[in-house]
């Protein structure tokens, strides 16, 4: 499973909750630390990006460009803090086979999410 | 308006129209007074009534370099000002009459001068309808009793009562126009105060969002953190339990500020559908 989110105390309590629930987690912090891992990257089944990766910074909507320009082939789901007016998450939404959830998700879910096969 | 309390915004924007109609009301006046003392000189010479027309429009240009050089206007001063142009006008009207009938003994000119007086308070009189109305009836009063104290020595006293009719009707007119822009100004203040009120709540919807935007995160690290907790040390389970609840609360409070960040937007969206 991938994880990219740019808040660090996120992406590591996420990484324990998985590698917890028996499961494989890559987490990345930005698009180039993806671009970094991408063998890895290619093998996951599900990815979870956020959709603000900080200012300045490539946003989850480029991360999904990128995942699947490569050949990315598993479910990807966007996690965002943002309102459903703020355009990247509007654009997020509409990305065909995109899913979107806001924060806060509940850990049962986050497992239940990185148990599927 | 931004940052300006809705009554502050409205009072201030009522001043500022009241202040353009001094202005116009003193630019006016001055314009009056130029064209008459022309009229005048050409057809009686130099009198009383010129000196005073001069010193009238004096008080004009004194009127409007005064305005123009209050910075920090107040309704009081615009008031006072517009009075101060208008009053004088009244006495002013009553040499200036005599003048008149010398050139056009039907009295004609002299109700006509009094209708335009009469229609330009209308239009003109900044804020108050009663201030408005007290003036027009004033001076209607003037005109319809000169018209009966000079008419009764000269030709005019032949021209049935047409002069007085139409003074009434003007003055009836004038009313109506004062009515009618008392309500438009109120209208216009109501909508200042929504327009003040709406930019109000948006920034605080925009703060809202903010505010849920940056809590979201640190939220979701300590749903996770609690939870990862709870499992690795399963004797503290009352102490986490609380603390999920506190985060509980801090979602519901979240999700709460979401909800005020969208009402602004949707009631903008449905004004901008009625236009």
């Amino acid at each position: 499973m991938l994880v990219v989110e740019d808040d660090s105390d996120l992406r590591e309590v996420i990484a324990i909750l998985i590698a917890e629930a028996g499961a494989d987690c890559i987490s990345c912090g930005s698009l180039a630390e993806v671009q970094a891992e991408l063998d890895a990257v290619l093998t996951c089944h599900l990815a979870i990006l956020d959709v603000n990766l900080g200012p300045e910074q490539p946003s989850g909507v480029d991360v999904f460009h990128w995942l699947r320009a490569h050949g990315f082939r598993g479910d990807i789901i966007f996690l965002t803090g943002h309102g459903s007016t703020d355009p990247r998450v509007i654009e997020a939404a509409n990305l065909p086979g995109a899913q979107l959830l806001s924060k806060p998700i509940g850990a049962a879910k986050l497992v239940q999410l990185a148990s599927q096969p | 308006m931004r940052g300006r309390r809705p009554d502050e915004a409205a009072r201030a924007a009522a001043v500022d129209v009241a202040w353009r109609d001094a202005i116009a009301t003193a630019a006016i006046s001055l314009l009056a007074n130029l064209l008459s003392i022309w009229v005048i000189a050409a057809a009686i010479g130099w009198s009383l009534g010129q000196s005073l027309r001069v010193a009238h429009a004096m008080l004009c240009v004194g009127a409007i370099g005064y305005l123009f050089r209050r910075r920090r206007r107040t309704m009081a001063e615009v008031v006072i000002s517009f009075l101060a142009i208008m009053l004088p006008i009244a006495p002013l009207m009553v040499i200036w009459s005599e003048e008149l009938l010398q050139i056009d003994p039907t009295m004609h000119a002299v109700i006509a001068a009094f209708q335009m007086i009469v229609m330009g308070t209308a239009f003109l009189t900044p804020t108050s309808f009663l201030l408005g109305a007290a003036l027009v009836a004033a001076f209607s009063g003037e005109a319809l009793l000169l018209w009966q104290v000079l008419a009764a020595d000269s030709a005019a006293a032949e021209i049935s009562s047409l002069g007085g009719a139409t003074m009434v009707l003007s003055a009836a007119i004038s009313l109506g126009l004062l009515l009618h822009r008392s309500r438009t100004r109120d209208l216009a203040q109501r909508l200042i105060r929504a327009e003040v009120e709406l930019a109000t709540l948006e920034r605080f919807a925009a703060i809202s969002d903010q505010v849920r935007d940056r809590v979201n995160t640190p939220l979701q690290v300590l749903e996770l953190g609690v939870n990862a907790l709870s499992r690795r040390v399963p004797e503290e389970a009352p102490l986490l339990d609380r603390m999920r609840r506190a985060i509980e609360r801090l979602v519901q409070l979240s999700s709460r500020l979401s909800r005020s960040g969208a009402a602004p937007a949707r009631r903008r969206s449905r004004d901008q559908s009625m236009w």
